[in-house]
């Protein structure tokens, strides 16, 4: 072997010791990442919260409600925090009912492709041979559509003449979700099906969906749970995408909100319309990629420790 | 030789099953696919034109066959709204999403390679000065409180905590620069496009009037207007792939400067920038490759959410016109080609790595 | 205690300062768990023209001293002593005269060549590259001495070898690739770190004789680092032997041999096999492990595996004795010295040494 150490500290002192140059720093950057994501955590929890109860906090007022007597377009006050719309509708209110949406879309769409991912991947590498090669097949052409062209054309698809609906919209984000997820689990559930006390269970003859279910899956969880982190940042991003555009529902989610306020003279005297559901969207996609990439980590550490 | 065949075939497998399954797909919405294509909106003349030219009523291999030969063929059919054909307005649309993506690659790698190189050059580093942690902390708190004493605005106030976290962590020198490249590379991956877009727009199109949102001009009409009517999405195009960029060559040169081949070139007496750019970048260009491939999707995704947000009349606006006009006869078969392309990029990038890294040469002549 | 005969070797040196001073070097690590004390406190010197063996187990600080001199330490590193090469003082050396000076004067040669060989650039390009930049020598000046060098380091038609990639190339032919770098601008001090570890049994004396050859053509000086004694044996004017980042004992390699001294080198050359030993005699195999740097005892950091560890042993660090520049070693109770045989007979009686290190009957001398 070379003499090529690692800077985690666990090779032997001495001669081999030589943390080069390239080396993560560890330390007191360790403690501030911490710092990150507990406050990462924290945002995405209060979102959360805030979004989903939004109808029982005596802060948010109703978006449906006209406020007249506020102004149309009026900017950020203390009555309302991110100011009015078009129609002097409260705009924290809008992008709170509008976060609602979209976290619900992003959460169902993610949601199904983590158990259809999930599912595809653990048996592609649980049982590799053909299962494995038409699930990567499968995958590999899913991944050869750009993930909003893809978007676009199921959800086109799926559109009644009445516009787009929730449900072909979640359809379509879910197919998007399902390849990467699958081959996150499918790598992980290949390394794990190798180990010892997997080939163990076969050879004692346990059946297959015991193995897959009690010894597998257990393990490839953490893989799968931090990547979803991720992915549900991605499903958000490509829906706001999407309502940018104006190919999503008519519902108000922070895409169709930013998209109702992207025109140039809404931008020149309200930016607050466009920029308060892009400033959210924003640091929800901060947090979500904060506390994926953080769990993925922590998890390589877990693994390599093993 | 035999793995450039191998891939081909691979490839053309994958674009065959692609098409068919959205051509398939296509063929399942109910109804005469010519008049829900049209939404009724045009003469019983194109209709009938069109149920000639699409085959309806075969099965739907017949079509697709009848359609894959077009579209070999480069007949890409014609909008039966409008009786124009896709291959007309694509040669008038091709030419601004071409640039703009030749552009936004440009802005990415020119972000991306030497912040990464840099980045990864400093990691692990020894701090210059030794400045507390609190003390950035500090100031950028004294800052804050100082612009509310004196009423400046919110976004005055995030760019100069921004600058001065800049100069500290340039201060402190060695790992805190990586650390800042990292950090800000972290955050612009966070950014969505469209946030990006619309950030962009708000403040070089309006408040601080350096770009117009009139269209595309060509490099005919003057090389100066072309620029200036493609550098704001091209920016934002290129800043919103440079991230993935950064990161992957940061990881990778981090890894070859590890390498033994390093601290010959070192003992060798060779200076720091010659070590850098010829003995480390070169191997990590191989993945910086491999991404530009995959990175093909994400510039295919800025490119339609920035045509459609800048006025920018490309392909990618072409897509979204084409999809909220319901005309999904013409919306699949860009579908198609966009997929065509996009596979093809992947198998120019993975050919071409053989004249990058001559082991994988090797390998392939071998296997 | 000073029982060590007197020595020719370095009565006939040729100038009256050697080329490679170090001086009281002490090299730390900041890791996470704490200092690690790599090196603590080496002094050695090396004579123009002479071969030094360093010799020591893995962690032993060898590798560390050799990448110290080359100045190829990490930042994370804080050196502290001198390193006087020639008239120059290495750890202060001005910018203009550090530029050609690593790879000129000095150059190193590494002990994986499968990794220290840049896979995707040319042999050619990789030999070529230092005398370019350090001698200005133009391309095809610089290749026709790269062909010429290769050539002399034993690489069959090397016109050929120059476009090829070290991939093409077998490990004892990349060591050569290697070594012809390393000598591309005929360096005054080659360092060669494990040269032939890496590599096949049967390459390895190749490696070896080449390099001795070269330095004898050269005039060069060389250190020859190892962890085994054998490869030092024959082929060093002198022999440091490592551990735990100091130097316990330093002598000439027939001194060594004849006489060893230090308690560590006795068991190391106790524990190869050597011809001239009756077959079946067994090795005898030091008990334990390489202490952790990082909590380094203030006291003789063998003493754990020593069998001749007293309770002096564990209150202090044993002082260098000996014959200065001759026969030196850290050890209060020398091996081969009424000293150390009497520490030894009391330990056997005991069973246990002061450090609870259990032993049994073992006579210690030299080779009888």
């Amino acid at each position: 072997m070379t003499a090529i150490s690692r800077s985690d500290g666990t090779t032997g002192a001495g001669d081999h010791l030589v943390i080069p140059d390239g080396g993560v720093p560890a330390g007191p950057k360790r403690r501030k990442g911490e710092l990150g994501y507990r406050l990462a955590v924290g945002w995405l929890v209060l979102v959360i919260f805030v979004c989903f109860f939004g109808d029982w906090l005596w802060f948010v007022k109703d978006p449906g409600t006209l406020n007249a007597s506020s102004g149309i377009k009026s900017g950020p006050s203390g009555d309302h925090w991110m100011g009015t719309d078009a129609l002097t509708r409260d705009m924290f209110a809008r992008v709170v009912s509008g976060g609602r949406e979209s976290l619900m879309i992003g959460g169902i769409a993610t949601a199904i492709g983590m158990v259809v991912g999930g599912l595809l991947g653990l048996v592609a590498g649980y049982f590799r041979g053909w299962v494995d090669s038409l699930i990567s097949a499968a995958t590999t052409i899913i991944f050869a559509v750009p993930a909003l062209v893809l978007v676009l054309f199921v959800a086109a698809l799926r559109a009644n003449s009445g516009g787009q609906s929730r449900t072909s919209l979640i359809g379509a984000l879910s197919i998007l979700a399902i390849p990467p997820i699958t081959r996150i689990v499918r790598a992980s559930s290949l390394q794990w099906s190798e180990r010892e006390f997997v080939q163990a269970a076969r050879v004692i003859g346990a059946k297959n969906g015991r193995i897959l279910f009690r010894t597998v899956l257990p393990n490839v969880v953490p893989a799968l749970v931090s990547f979803a982190f991720l992915a549900l940042g991605i499903t958000i991003v490509v829906e706001a995408g999407l309502a940018a555009i104006g190919g999503s529902i008519p519902e108000d989610t922070w895409g169709k909100i930013i998209n109702e306020g992207r025109g140039t003279l809404d931008l020149q005297n309200a930016p607050h319309i466009a920029m308060a559901p892009s400033l959210v969207l924003f640091l929800t996609v901060l947090a979500l990629n904060w506390v994926g990439d953080s769990l993925v980590r922590k998890l390589d550490i877990r693994e390599a420790l093993l | 030789m035999k793995y450039a065949l191998t891939r081909l075939a691979q490839a053309v497998v994958i674009l065959i099953v692609v098409t068919f399954l959205t051509f398939w797909m296509q063929t399942l919405l109910p109804g005469n696919p010519c008049i829900v294509a049209t939404g009724g909106l045009t003469s019983d003349e194109l209709v009938a034109k069109c149920e000639v030219d699409l085959k309806v009523g075969e099965n739907v291999f017949v079509r697709y066959a009848d359609w894959g030969t077009n579209f070999i063929s480069g007949d890409l059919g014609e909008s039966y709204v409008n009786g124009r054909t896709v291959w007309d307005d694509l040669k008038q649309r091709f030419p601004p999403t071409g640039f703009l993506f030749l552009y936004s690659q440009v802005v990415a790698l020119g972000v991306a390679v030497p912040g990464g190189i840099w980045a990864a050059y400093m990691a692990g580093r020894k701090a210059k000065r030794n400045i507390p942690t609190w003390l950035p902390f500090a100031i950028v708190g004294g800052i804050v409180a100082v612009s509310i004493a004196l009423g400046t605005s919110v976004f005055t106030l995030i760019l100069l905590a921004i600058f001065a976290t800049v100069v500290i962590q340039t201060l402190r020198g060695g790992a805190a620069q990586d650390q800042l490249v990292s950090a800000s590379a972290f955050f612009l991956l966070s950014v969505p496009v469209v946030v990006l877009a619309i950030v962009g727009q708000w403040l070089f199109a309006i408040r601080w009037n350096l770009y117009d949102l009139s269209g595309y001009t060509p490099p005919s009409e003057g090389l100066f207007d072309h620029v200036k009517s493609l550098w704001l999405p091209s920016v934002v195009i290129g800043l919103s792939l440079s991230p993935v960029y950064l990161r992957l060559l940061r990881a990778d040169m981090i890894q070859n400067l590890q390498q033994d081949f390093v601290n010959v070139a070192k003992a060798k007496g060779m200076p720091p920038s010659t070590i850098l750019l010829r003995h480390v970048l070169r191997p990590s260009t191989l993945t910086l490759l491999t991404v530009a491939g995959l990175n093909v999707a994400q510039l295919v995704n800025g490119a339609v959410i920035v045509e459609v947000l800048y006025d920018v009349d490309g392909m990618g606006s072409y897509l979204v016109s084409k999809f909220l006009g319901r005309e999904f006869i013409v919306v699949q078969t860009l579908v198609a080609l966009i997929a065509t392309i996009f596979v093809l990029a992947n198998l120019a990038v993975d050919l071409f790595y053989g004249v990058v890294d001559p082991r994988v040469r090797v390998e392939r002549s071998k296997g | 205690m000073t029982d060590a005969p007197p020595l020719t070797e370095s009565d006939d040196a040729p100038s009256d300062q050697p080329l490679l001073r170090v001086e009281d070097l002490r090299v730390t690590f900041d890791s996470p768990r704490g200092m690690v004390r790599a090196i603590n406190g080496v002094d050695f010197t090396l004579e123009q023209g002479k071969t030094l063996a360093i010799v020591g187990e893995s962690g032993s600080g060898k590798s560390v001293t050799a990448r110290t001199i080359m100045n190829l330490l990490p930042s994370t590193a804080t050196i502290e002593g001198t390193i006087g090469f020639d008239d120059l003082d290495l750890r202060n050396v001005s910018k203009a005269r550090a530029k050609h000076l690593m790879g000129v004067d000095i150059a190193m040669v590494f002990q994986d060549p499968m990794t220290s060989l840049n896979p995707v650039k040319r042999i050619g390009a990789q030999l070529t590259e230092s005398m370019r930049y350090h001698l200005g020598m133009s391309r095809a000046d610089a290749t026709e001495r790269a062909i010429e060098l290769l050539g002399k380091v034993g690489i069959p038609s090397p016109a050929q070898r120059i476009r090829q990639y070290p991939h093409e190339l077998s490990g004892g032919m990349r060591q050569r690739v290697v070594i012809a770098i390393a000598l591309a601008c005929e360096p005054r001090l080659l360092i060669a770190d494990e040269p032939t570890t890496a590599l096949d049994v049967t390459v390895q004396k190749h490696i070896l004789d080449l390099l001795g050859d070269l330095q004898a053509e050269e005039g060069m000086s060389m250190i020859l680092i190892t962890h085994d004694l054998g490869v030092a044996a024959g082929r060093a004017d002198e022999i440091a032997v490592m551990y735990a980042g100091r130097i316990v004992e330093r002598t000439s390699a027939t001194q060594l041999f004849a006489e060893s001294r230090h308690p560590y080198t006795d068991a190391l050359l106790r524990s190869i096999p050597q011809v001239s030993q009756p077959s079946h005699t067994r090795l005898t195999p030091i008990p334990g492990r390489p202490p952790d740097l990082i909590n380094l005892p203030d006291a003789c950091a063998y003493a754990p595996r020593c069998r001749f560890a007293q309770a002096d042993c564990l209150e202090s660090v044993p002082p260098v004795q000996g014959v200065a520049g001759m026969h030196e070693f850290a050890c209060f109770f020398p091996a081969n010295t009424d000293r150390g045989r009497e520490a030894l007979a009391s330990n056997v009686a005991a069973g246990t040494t002061a450090a609870g290190l259990e032993i049994e009957g073992y006579v210690s001398g030299g080779v009888s």
